[in-house]
């Protein structure tokens, strides 16, 4: 039972601090802040304290996520009682992040599929549910068959653009999904009749469900935003439990296995070309849904906000978070949203030392922030051999 | 699973070295913020900064000026990078803060369009400076306000004077983005009205350099005149490669042309081209040449475009903040919204009052001819 509570401080302990430097409002006293955090983690990683308290978090998994999810339940509440309801837009903000890295992991992290025109599946949502709602402005409940729905249709595009494109490999790959992000962007400027071109549809609407509006106040004297926090947050559950099932299962062997070697995974019975095909529906799906709820969330869309800076990002949050480590890439994306946000305090320095930031930890952690177990023990062996660590897969350069 | 303990460890040790943060207790002081949300970095940044010097021009002035009855006020800058998420999350960030007594609002539509929202739920009146697109102000929401015409006003005052320079054939292009494509769309409109035949409605992208194939296929179309709905690398560029493929046309342009960089970009080959700005010519009145004199003398930099409605904005709101202290001796946000309903205000790009939907009822265009390297006011029109 103490194992229980110990377990249940650390969260808590955790959690407190992130809402402390969340409110660190000068951006000195922040970097200080963060600078502290990391030298407090690499001092504890060299006591083996990471170590202990990851053993007793695996040993005491219900606790840990219970008391998650308590956090995650009083995170709103505890802004709105400190007046500040930016910050529950900004974690519903990474929310929708969080989905659509968690939908790229599953491309580039599990498959080692360099997918660089991803944000053409977010698009793709977020724009099917605006057009939905210009059109039928009333059908508010549609929202909950839309999800599922823009799922299934980038599921199906992304079946078409990965038959038509999986045979290359590598940079090749890559190099055709980049074409597809922008064809896909080129069009959604240009059909003016479908999308209204690049001035964007404007006015989309919040869900219904069961009489309760996404418009009003959830009670508690929680702002709006806070039901979409909850709805991400649900969303986010559910894709991350998928992907970790999947990443689990049959076919999540199969995945790894193309992943280390294609050739001999197809020679052990693998339908390389089926499965990987699956990824690639699986990750658009994901997107999909994550722009869906973009959608009635930012209320507006514009094909400016599809551009290949944003596929680059959510690549980062991945890379970042740890390539194929789902609890990686979720700090990668919550990272990666709430850091220029914090930064802001900075002005004009705000996307320098965010720069500076990424490069720092390609140099000093490269396998991101918490590595899938399998990663962490690739790259060490690489760097036995060779003596300088090497990071070739997936080609970036 | 072994990995999330690192996470969890991070932030548990960072806080203990961080605890000088625990912000001082709340003094009663008299203080308020005006909050500026407006495109500092990215692809706009450099109009975004200059509105932005402007306003800050005019917070240091009321400090200075003693008018606001003991309070002081701060400016809250934020970027939105002429993105729209970037702009919800800037919106969200300021309507936060309860000092924030009023917003100087964004430069892109697209931008003020999802965040008007925001501000309209806070009761947070949010004027801006150079937001064309009519929508906006279409949506209802009683806080918001503009201070420029829209694409409407500038496309339709465009054409009839078009039209009475004798021009019948027209080629229309624009670069794709919702300003310039939305403007250009407005003046092909416009032009059955007046009995001008449009030719041609075409695309180019924002970053090309070479529009030697569009203009040629125009060319053989022989309009006499083209307009371009966009902004001024492009602009400068497309009435260029005009000159160099010899056509002798007119060119017209919008306020997102209006600037040294057309004619920078653009060389020689613009001189005759004409553009539209809204507003009266800013040497026509007295005040400007005070406020530009000023901005050059703080920044170092001349006023490029926008500078002068930023200027307006941000004293138009601190009027009224200013009116509302004196009448109930605090700052009160819905009491600025009314306030600013019935403001009357001479400021340097003129008269200022707003009709029942937040849009100035100062609607007017002039237009401009490059003579000698200069942009030099040829007529100016009102609706």
């Amino acid at each position: 039972m103490p194992e229980n509570i110990y377990t249940i401080i650390i969260v808590l302990t955790g959690f407190a601090l992130l809402i402390l430097g969340l409110n660190i409002h000068e951006a000195a006293p922040f970097l200080g802040f963060v600078l502290a955090g990391a030298g407090g983690m690499y001092a504890l990683q060299r006591g083996g304290w990471l170590l202990k308290a990851g053993e007793l978090i695996k040993r005491t998994r219900r606790t840990y996520y219970a008391s998650l999810a308590l956090c995650l339940l009083a995170y709103p509440l505890i802004f709105t009682w400190l007046q500040s309801p930016y910050w529950i837009h900004v974690a519903t903000l990474a929310g929708v992040y969080v989905c659509l890295a968690l939908g790229l992991n599953v491309v580039v992290g599990f498959v080692g599929l360099l997918d660089l025109g991803y944000v053409a599946f977010y698009a793709i949502g977020a724009y099917s549910s605006a057009i939905f709602f210009h059109h039928f402005p009333q059908a508010r409940w549609a929202f909950w068959l839309l999800l599922p729905a823009t799922a299934l249709l980038a599921g199906i595009i992304g079946l078409c653009l990965g038959s038509s494109s999986l045979r290359l490999r590598g940079d090749y790959l890559a190099i055709v999904t980049l074409g597809f992000g922008e064809i896909t962007r080129i069009i959604l400027t240009n059909w003016d009749t479908l999308t209204n071109g690049p001035k964007g549809i404007s006015g989309i609407p919040g869900p219904v469900i069961a009489r309760y509006s996404f418009d009003k106040t959830p009670g508690f004297g929680l702002p709006r935003v806070a039901n979409y926090y909850f709805l991400i947050i649900l969303l986010a559950c559910a894709i991350g439990m998928a992907a970790d099932r999947l990443n689990h299962s049959r076919i999540g062997r199969a995945w790894m296995a193309i992943r280390e070697d294609a050739l001999a995974a197809e020679s052990l019975g693998i339908n390389v070309t089926v499965i990987k095909l699956l990824a690639f529906a699986v990750g658009a799906g994901f997107a999909a849904m994550g722009g869906v709820v973009y959608s009635s969330l930012i209320g507006f869309v514009d094909p400016m906000s599809f551009t290949f800076m944003e596929s680059a990002m959510i690549l980062c949050m991945v890379v970042l978070g740890g390539m194929g480590s789902i609890p990686g890439v979720i700090i990668g994306a919550i990272v990666l949203v709430v850091l220029p946000e914090k930064l802001r305090d900075f002005q004009q320095y705000r996307m320098l030392i965010f720069g500076a930031a990424l490069i720092m930890m390609m140099i000093f952690r490269p396998q991101g922030l918490i590595p899938s177990r399998r990663r962490k023990q690739e790259l060490l062996e690489e760097e036995d051999e060779s003596g300088t660590p090497a990071f070739e897969h997936p080609p970036l350069e | 699973m072994n990995n999330l303990k690192r996470y969890l460890a991070l932030i548990s040790i960072s806080g203990v070295l961080a605890c000088q943060s625990g912000g001082g207790a709340k003094q009663e002081e008299k203080v308020f913020k005006l909050g500026a949300v407006l495109p500092l970095t990215g692809p706009a940044a450099a109009p975004g900064n200059e509105m932005n010097n402007a306003v800050l021009l005019a917070v240091d002035e009321w400090n200075s000026s003693n008018k606001l009855s003991g309070y002081k006020v701060t400016l809250d800058s934020k970027d939105d990078a002429a993105d729209p998420k970037q702009a919800v999350s800037s919106a969200h960030a300021l309507m936060s803060d309860s000092l924030v007594a009023a917003v100087v609002a964004h430069l892109n539509s697209g931008c003020f369009l999802p965040a008007s929202r925001i501000y309209h739920e806070n009761g947070v009146a949010a004027m801006s400076g150079a937001t064309t697109n009519p929508e906006i102000t279409q949506q209802g929401y009683p806080e918001i306000f503009r201070l420029c015409t829209t694409d409407l006003v500038q496309g339709e005052l465009t054409v009839p004077y078009l039209k009475e320079a004798g021009y019948t054939k027209i080629a229309i292009i624009h670069d794709k983005t919702q300003y310039g494509q939305g403007l250009a769309q407005v003046v092909k409109d416009a032009c059955p009205k007046s009995g001008i035949e449009v030719l041609s409605f075409d695309g180019i992208n924002v970053g090309d350099k070479d529009f030697k194939a569009i203009l040629t296929k125009i060319k053989d179309q022989t309009p006499d005149v083209i307009y371009f709905g966009g902004m001024y690398d492009e602009a400068g560029l497309i009435v260029k490669q005009m000159r160099d493929l010899g056509m002798t046309q007119q060119f017209v342009s919008d306020d997102g042309a209006f600037g040294q960089d057309t004619i920078d970009a653009g060389g020689v080959a613009t001189e005759g081209a004409m553009f539209t700005m809204v507003g009266k010519p800013l040497t026509e009145m007295p005040q400007v040449a005070e406020f530009l004199t000023k901005y050059e003398k703080r920044f170092g930099v001349k006023v490029q475009n926008y500078g002068p409605y930023a200027y307006d904005v941000a004293n138009i709101l601190l009027t009224a903040i200013s009116k509302v202290i004196s009448r109930i001796g605090g700052v009160d946000k819905a009491a600025i919204v009314q306030e600013l309903k019935q403001m009357e205000y001479d400021g340097v790009v003129g008269h200022t009052a707003f009709d029942e939907k937040g849009d100035t009822k100062n609607k007017v265009i002039t237009i401009y001819r490059v003579q000698e390297g200069k942009f030099v006011p040829l007529k100016t029109m009102g609706m």
